[in-house]
């Protein structure tokens, strides 16, 4: 549009909207090149037949992929694992979280400590915590929890994550919660340091006592950054995978396999069936999507208040 | 141009200008470098043609990081003996399944390296169907072929042409307690109940002093391992996995009581530990060597390291053998593993590369892989080297025999994504989740769910 009106138009005007199409350009090129290429070959290869160990056998076969997702037992079973994790994931690490931020907010000897150490799990790197965890998970006396349960004289020692899903599936909400609270504490932190104190002062004068404030102060005033938090959690508990590969692989059996292990096990581990696998790549894009756009719209809404 | 020129231009240019034009000259190398990028992808199968002898040429050979060196110094001698064909060994990741993610990556790039890519031995079927590594017949000579184990060439072949040949052996088979068999004087067992017998009697005996005794220890996790041993207990029972259309069977009479075996193990004869189902092989290792168990299946790697001083505690009282089969009279059956040498179908220089093959097969480089690495050596000239056959470890002693009674997985294109569906099924079974039978049939269903797709 910037180029057609520069034709029309002659001017000082002209040559600046020229300038900005040019500067515009290396960019678009850019995201076109990196991120529109990707995602429009996928779903390309979605309505393929494409095997990579069939390489002579490529063809456009309608919906047939999506047909025998919608029959796959193993889909279903991972999109219903998918879901699981992330509302109790997301919960956990929200509750934790706010309970940490509420912490960290009155003033104590040693605050900046405590902030620090807070931020501690969520600085390491995913796959690094997921096996170190699935060390300190060992069946036997060699784990860091059988080991103490067992020199403590508890409890004999339990298989976490190969004796039943129930327990594996705990086991992972247990690193997933550790891992990510302290995000979810550090952006409702800056949120509650965002709340005038006044307010508070005003409440007290008013004889409201702390639980009273809570509900009635805080929560209300945090609602735009709980949002926020809970939908970019959902998104990223949706696209799930480090974590789980480093802790259980999707086991035991596929018990804790979600739709992303589930795609990257036809995709590229082993069965290379690209066409099937983008299908279900697109599947779980349309599902994050719809959170996507949830989160826009509360950040355009925060927008429209401030 | 003198500098007052240049001096005088640049006042006539404004800010803008020069912003414009460094805007248009960065979009242009942008574009071209894009383009450059994506031509390479276009790129088709290189002629088989003879690069000219005086060309030096650089060639890549990518295979698993190892501890010992010794790949590296089989390298170098290699180096310093073809100045025209310098090798670059590029090290890659020991986990089969990571090795696996970044050769098919780099394939699918069409990349003309790595030229001679060590594979592991269920890829070949993959790999060749993909058209990403090339039949080697034409180079093969008959002395090189009968200089080595004829399973060496067997295992890589697909569709009647070899894809890949064996450069070192691997094998599952069975670890055992010498002094403990002595103990309680029992002798090495042959059949499978044998095996349950002994173990149960050793740990009964054993457990009063050491709570964390365990009889048999075996891996159970979900990994490509489970298969393999579901694949020996089978084939000791005289069971096949590829029936007659050559689709894979897994839900059959022996197959099912295979599978039971395993279970049974754990939970019916509670021989093996509950925590079998997240075993590894190096978790069996470190069962063993710290003398919790009085048997033990795995790979060849872990003789090194219960007979290492630093790390166990039961050096010099461990033997091995072949695993135990159904009906006495008759060896067990251990699953090969271990790496072959092929060679990338876009590689640039074919002939070289298979020289680096040859190379690698010939006796003085196997006889130094062998005793460097401490594995397998594919050519029975060397296995029975009076160097090896010496070596302190008594590993070449015992393996010759093991070796005689292996089989190799089958060959298919769709290897790895079909035993990708057995693992967990097998595993929930080992964990306890299904029952064998259940188990086996769900297997079943998903072995055939990829098969027809």
């Amino acid at each position: 549009m910037a180029v057609a009106a520069a034709r029309r138009v002659r001017g000082p005007e002209a040559a600046e909207a020229r300038l900005a199409f040019w500067l515009i350009l290396p960019a678009v090129v850019g995201l076109v090149a990196i991120s529109l290429y990707p995602v429009l070959q996928t779903v390309i290869w979605a309505f393929q037949h494409y095997q990579l160990t069939d390489p002579d056998n490529v063809y456009f076969n309608g919906v047939r992929n999506f047909e025998r997702l919608a029959r796959d037992a193993n889909f279903w079973a991972a999109l219903r694992f998918s879901l699981l994790y992330t509302v109790l994931s997301v919960s956990g690490q929200f509750v934790v979280g706010f309970v940490l931020a509420l912490t960290a907010h009155r003033p104590f000897r040693g605050r900046g400590i405590v902030r620090a150490a807070m931020l501690f799990p969520w600085t390491m790197p995913t796959v690094v915590t997921a096996v170190v965890w699935r060390f300190m998970y060992n069946p036997d006396s060699t784990g860091l929890f059988n080991g103490t349960l067992v020199n403590l004289h508890l409890q004999d020692s339990i298989v976490w994550l190969g004796s039943s899903a129930t327990l594996a599936t705990i086991a992972l909400l247990i690193l997933a919660v550790w891992k990510v609270n302290s995000f979810c504490a550090l952006v409702l932190l800056a949120g509650l340091q965002g709340i005038p104190g006044d307010v508070y002062e005003a409440a007290s004068v008013d004889g409201a006592g702390p639980l009273r404030q809570f509900f009635s102060i805080t929560l209300p005033y945090l609602r735009q950054t709980i949002m926020v938090v809970l939908v970019l959690r959902t998104v990223e508990s949706l696209q799930a995978f480090d974590i789980i590969v480093g802790l259980t692989s999707g086991g035991p059996g596929n018990a804790t396999r979600n739709v992303p292990l589930y795609i990257f096990e036809r995709g590229l581990s082993g069965a290379q069936d690209f066409g099937y696998s983008s299908a279900l790549a697109l599947v779980l894009f349309a599902i994050i999507l719809v959170f996507a756009i949830v989160y826009v719209r509360l950040l355009y809404r925060e927008e429209a208040l401030a | 141009m003198n500098d007052d020129e240049i001096r005088g231009l640049l006042w006539r240019m404004s800010r803008r200008d020069l912003l414009k034009w460094s805007v248009y000259a960065g979009t242009a190398a942008g574009a071209l470098s894009l383009i450059e990028a994506c031509g390479g992808g276009t790129g088709t199968t290189t002629s088989q043609a003879q690069t000219p002898a005086d060309q030096t040429v650089e060639i890549v050979y990518a295979a698993p990081q190892e501890d010992s060196g010794t790949t590296v110094k089989l390298v170098e001698t290699w180096n310093a003996g073809n100045p025209k064909t310098q090798v670059k060994y590029q090290q890659m990741p020991r986990t089969s399944a990571d090795f696996h993610t970044q050769v098919v990556a780099s394939f699918t790039a069409n990349s003309p390296t790595p030229d001679v890519i060590d594979v592991d031995v269920i890829w070949p079927g993959e790999f060749a169907a993909a058209k990403w590594i090339q039949p080697l017949d034409q180079f093969m000579s008959d002395s090189l072929k009968r200089s080595l184990f004829e399973s060496a060439v067997k295992a890589g072949t697909y569709k009647d042409k070899v894809y890949a040949i064996q450069r070192w052996y691997d094998s599952g088979q069975l670890y055992y307690r010498t002094d403990l068999l002595e103990k309680y004087s029992v002798s090495v067992p042959k059949t499978m109940n044998d095996l349950l017998a002994a173990a149960r009697k050793i740990q009964d005996g054993e457990k009063a002093s050491n709570a964390n005794f365990t009889g048999f220890v075996w891996e159970g996790a979900k990994i490509e391992a489970l298969f393999d041993e579901w694949l020996e207990w089978l084939w000791g029972m005289g069971g096949e996995v590829v029936d007659k259309d050559g689709k894979i069977k897994l839900d059959t009479d022996k197959g099912r009581q295979a599978l039971q075996f395993m279970y049974d193990t754990v939970y019916t004869e509670k021989i093996s530990p509950v925590g079998t189902s997240t075993y590894r092989p190096a978790d069996a290792v470190s069962i063993m060597q710290n003398g919790n168990a009085a048997f033990m299946r795995n790979w060849q790697f872990a003789w090194n390291l219960v007979q290492d001083p630093k790390q166990s505690k039961v050096v010099g009282k461990v033997g091995m053998s072949a695993l135990p089969s159904a009906t006495s009279g008759k060896a067990g059956v251990g699953c090969t593993g271990g790496w072959m040498l092929s060679i990338n179908s876009r590689s640039k220089y074919p002939d070289r590369a298979w020289k680096l093959v040859e190379y690698m097969l010939g006796q003085k480089a196997q006889l130094a892989m062998a005793g460097g690495q401490s594995v397998s050596p594919v050519r029975q000239d060397v296995l029975s080297d009076p160097a090896l056959q010496s070596a302190a470890s008594g590993f070449f002693k015992q393996i010759g025999d093991i070796l005689k009674s292996t089989k190799g997985r089958p060959q298919l294109r769709n290897y790895t994504a079909i035993s990708n569906v057995i693992q967990p099924e097998f595993n929930a079974v080992i964990s306890n989740q299904k029952k064998p039978a259940d188990g086996i049939k769900a297997a079943q269903a998903a072995v055939d769910d990829i098969q027809n797709s």
